[in-house]
């Protein structure tokens, strides 16, 4: 959209720098524009396009594009673009008394131009942050392992240090400690920690 | 559209004295019916710039045409004044004619894409500045 509006913002003023036939291009932006002779700059001999004001609008499009608001001054668009059409409402009424200067309506036309488009394109390049999903992290941690909150890792299963008594860590688990034969018929084992045999109470 | 149509008459034509704001207003008022047709609907700048885009392209492309017509049927008329007047056609009003016909359909591209881009602004600014609680945050 910057790109489009950089050059819609520069076709009047490149075809008036070329000098290109006004007769031809004439048709194509008197939809957009009065084209009032004594309203409009000349370049070469040949009125321009569009009036100054216009002209200055369109190139407000083109400097908006290149120098869009940063985000801070975004939240100040909204003023910003009300200011630039009170400062052309201002400017405009006072050619009800004074004669058609180009200059003020040039740079009226361009504050008002820069504001809007510098606006538009912030909005639309912050509208495309939030909108982009958050990267997704590439893990850490083997596929084993556990990421704790302090971005530690740690395999899963039961720490080798958190077995209760009588049991013994192995493969991530607790396995009790049972005495080194079987148990005879009718006796159990009786302490996880000196393992005996003592009688099943049946 | 109803910005294009306006945008073509040679007299309503003036009000683009203010910022082209017959294509602002058409954008405007294609937000608006937009609007008022999607009432549960909240639009994105995005959404406000693409309503107001296809506004401003489609007032664009209704404006040329209809000022290529409109120009047509002025210069007919001139010319059947002229013709009843001196008898003849000058070859030369034919040719100015013909060309400018064809000047007027060559250029319905480059009026859909101004148009357009500005439809595009007019959006985004209205839905900023006159339906601020339909937007989207």
């Amino acid at each position: 959209m910057a790109a489009l509006l950089l050059s819609i913002g520069l076709l009047p003023w490149m075809l008036a720098l070329l000098g290109a036939t006004t007769e031809w291009w004439r048709p194509a932006f008197a939809i957009f524009c009065h084209q009032l002779p004594d309203r409009s700059l000349s370049f070469r001999g040949h009125d321009m396009l569009v009036c100054s004001r216009c002209a200055g609008i369109f190139a407000g499009l083109s400097l908006g594009a290149l120098l869009p608001l940063s985000r801070a001054m975004r939240h100040h668009g909204r003023a910003l673009v009300i200011g630039a059409i009170a400062l052309n409402l201002v400017q405009a009424a006072s050619q009800l008394a004074l004669p058609y200067w180009h200059a003020p309506r040039l740079l009226c036309g361009l504050a008002f131009g820069w504001a809007a488009t510098a606006f538009f394109i912030a909005s639309l390049r912050a509208e495309a942050e939030t909108e982009t999903p958050a990267p997704v992290e590439e893990p850490t941690c083997a596929e084993t392992e556990l990421e704790l909150s302090d971005g530690s890792c740690v395999p899963v299963g039961v720490p080798a240090d958190a077995c209760a008594e009588g049991f013994k860590a192995r493969d991530g688990g607790c396995n009790p400690v049972l005495p080194p034969d079987p148990c005879p018929p009718g006796l159990t084992a009786s302490s996880p920690s000196a393992p005996s045999y003592r009688w099943a109470i049946r | 559209m109803i910005g294009g149509v306006a945008a073509s008459i040679p007299v309503l034509n003036l009000l683009n004295m203010c910022f082209c704001l017959l294509f602002m207003v058409g954008a405007v008022i294609g937000v608006s019916m937009y609007l008022s047709e999607h009432p549960q609907e909240q639009l994105s700048d995005s959404d406000g710039a693409i309503i107001g885009a296809i506004a401003g392209a489609t007032g664009g492309a209704v404006a040329a045409v209809f000022g290529i017509i409109l120009g047509w049927v002025l210069s007919s008329v001139l010319a059947s004044i002229y013709g009843s007047i001196y008898g003849f056609l000058p070859p030369v009003l034919l040719s100015a004619m013909a060309h400018g016909m064809g000047r007027g359909i060559l250029m319905i591209p480059v009026n859909i894409i101004v148009a357009g881009g500005f439809g595009a602004l007019a959006g985004f600014l209205s839905l900023q500045l006159f339906f601020k609680e339909r937007r989207k945050q």
